[in-house]
């Protein structure tokens, strides 16, 4: 061909059936003329056919005890969650430079909101949780994630590890947090109020699984005592 | 778009597996996953190619977490395929939209062509086309989608839509060529 073909770069939308009656008749006109385009044609059907005939294929490797790990985690892991989780087990203060993510899962992105931010600890009993093998623990987890993920955005956090240390002023060595009631967990709200912070503490699954949550606003700054 | 899953068990079998799931059952959720992963790890494969492997696992992670935000309407495979696109669709465009870069893959597909086997030809000449004509191309072709369902969820026009796809559509078959059957 001595000029450009138009219809060479259209004849995706012919096999498509995307072109407009008025086009799609002008197109058959040129095709009924023009063996390049023909053989174009024929080649693109054959590709279509050949991809959509594809089998499906399963991985390499297998995934699934990767995935079994994971369930064993209320939500996924960022390392700004990591920070937060740090921040808990030391002290509440390293928290006052946050501001909570606009939507979980990003990682490193920091957006101012409107509303406040409240700390669901989860405490637990001497003993909660003693027993259970591993599928009945991801099964509880699994309720937490669950409860966690209706409220989107709003909300995360994470399972603790239940052996710990404990660091006092002056006693040298960091000794293993004693057996008893312990903080089991946590998650992160972000609410309008104390009111909404309150209201959706109290449909947390940690209640009904016999522990029991103490709220705390995040100060971020302005500690507020009464609030 | 609903595309009936390719895996061998029922509809019957996987909603009631998923059910179990939701209920805690990690068995069934496992049994849940080996029926469907050939479908995911593929759709996995051709839109995040290396990472395909994290991508899956990160799919049934999250799918999990939301088992019990599924109403059953549709099955859980129609329910869990389209999680999987929409997490890699989000994982792909953190990378950003690559529109340009064809001439430099024609080297990859022709070395793509020279493996044995049509059926893997085509699947590894998918694999090394532009990031930004296999997209559309998966999204077309493979999952059904309109140009303007892809533009709206890409964030491309139409017109760049229906370009790239028949881009794609001529790299493969430049990559194929005598692998084509006719």
């Amino acid at each position: 061909m001595s000029v450009p073909d138009p219809w060479l770069e259209r004849l995706s939308e012919y096999v498509d059936e995307d072109l407009a009656p008025s086009e799609r008749a002008a197109c058959e006109a040129h095709l009924a003329g023009c063996e390049p385009c023909r053989e174009l044609l024929d080649d693109l059907r054959r590709v279509q056919r050949e991809v959509r005939a594809l089998p499906a294929r399963p991985p390499a490797r297998d995934l699934w005890p990767g995935i079994e790990r994971g369930l064993t985690r209320v939500v996924p892991r960022s390392r700004w969650l990591l920070a937060f989780a740090a921040g808990v087990l030391v002290t509440l203060g390293a928290l006052l430079a946050y501001r909570f993510l606009a939507s979980r899962g990003t990682g490193s992105e920091l957006v101012a909101r409107a509303g406040e931010d409240y700390l669901l600890l989860l405490h637990e009993p001497a003993g909660f949780g003693n027993g259970l093998d591993q599928a009945q623990h991801a099964a509880i987890v699994a309720r937490y994630g669950r409860w966690a993920a209706d409220l989107g955005a709003r909300c995360t956090g994470e399972e603790l590890a239940p052996a710990g240390l404990e660091l006092r002023p002056g006693a040298g060595a960091a000794v293993p947090i004693p057996d008893g009631p312990r903080v089991g967990g946590f998650f992160l709200l972000a609410v309008r109020d104390r009111e909404e912070a309150l209201a959706l503490a109290r449909t947390c699954p940690h209640l009904e699984q016999g522990g029991w949550i103490e709220l705390r606003r995040i100060a971020h700054g302005d500690p507020q005592p009464n609030k | 778009m609903e595309l009936a899953p390719r895996s061998d068990p029922s509809r019957p079998e996987l909603d009631a597996l998923a059910r179990a799931a939701v209920a805690g059952d990690l068995a069934a959720f496992e049994r849940l996953y080996r029926a469907t992963v050939a479908r995911v790890h593929t759709l996995a494969r051709r839109m995040a190619g290396e990472d395909a492997d994290e991508a899956t696992q990160e799919i049934y992670l999250a799918a999990w977490r939301k088992l019990a935000s599924w109403r059953g309407e549709a099955g859980v495979a129609t329910w869990l395929h389209r999680l999987a696109l929409n997490a890699l669709l989000d994982r792909v465009g953190r990378r950003g939209f690559p529109e340009t870069g064809a001439e430099e893959h024609l080297g990859a597909l022709a070395a793509a062509e020279t493996h044995a086997g049509a059926r893997i030809e085509l699947e590894e000449a998918i694999a090394v086309l532009p990031e930004g004509a296999r997209m559309v191309f998966v999204l077309h072709e493979l999952e059904g989608h309109t140009h303007v369902e892809i533009a709206a969820r890409v964030g491309i026009s139409s017109g760049t839509s229906k370009s790239q796809l028949h881009r794609a559509r001529l790299l493969l078959r430049a990559a194929l060529g005598e692998g084509l059957n006719p």
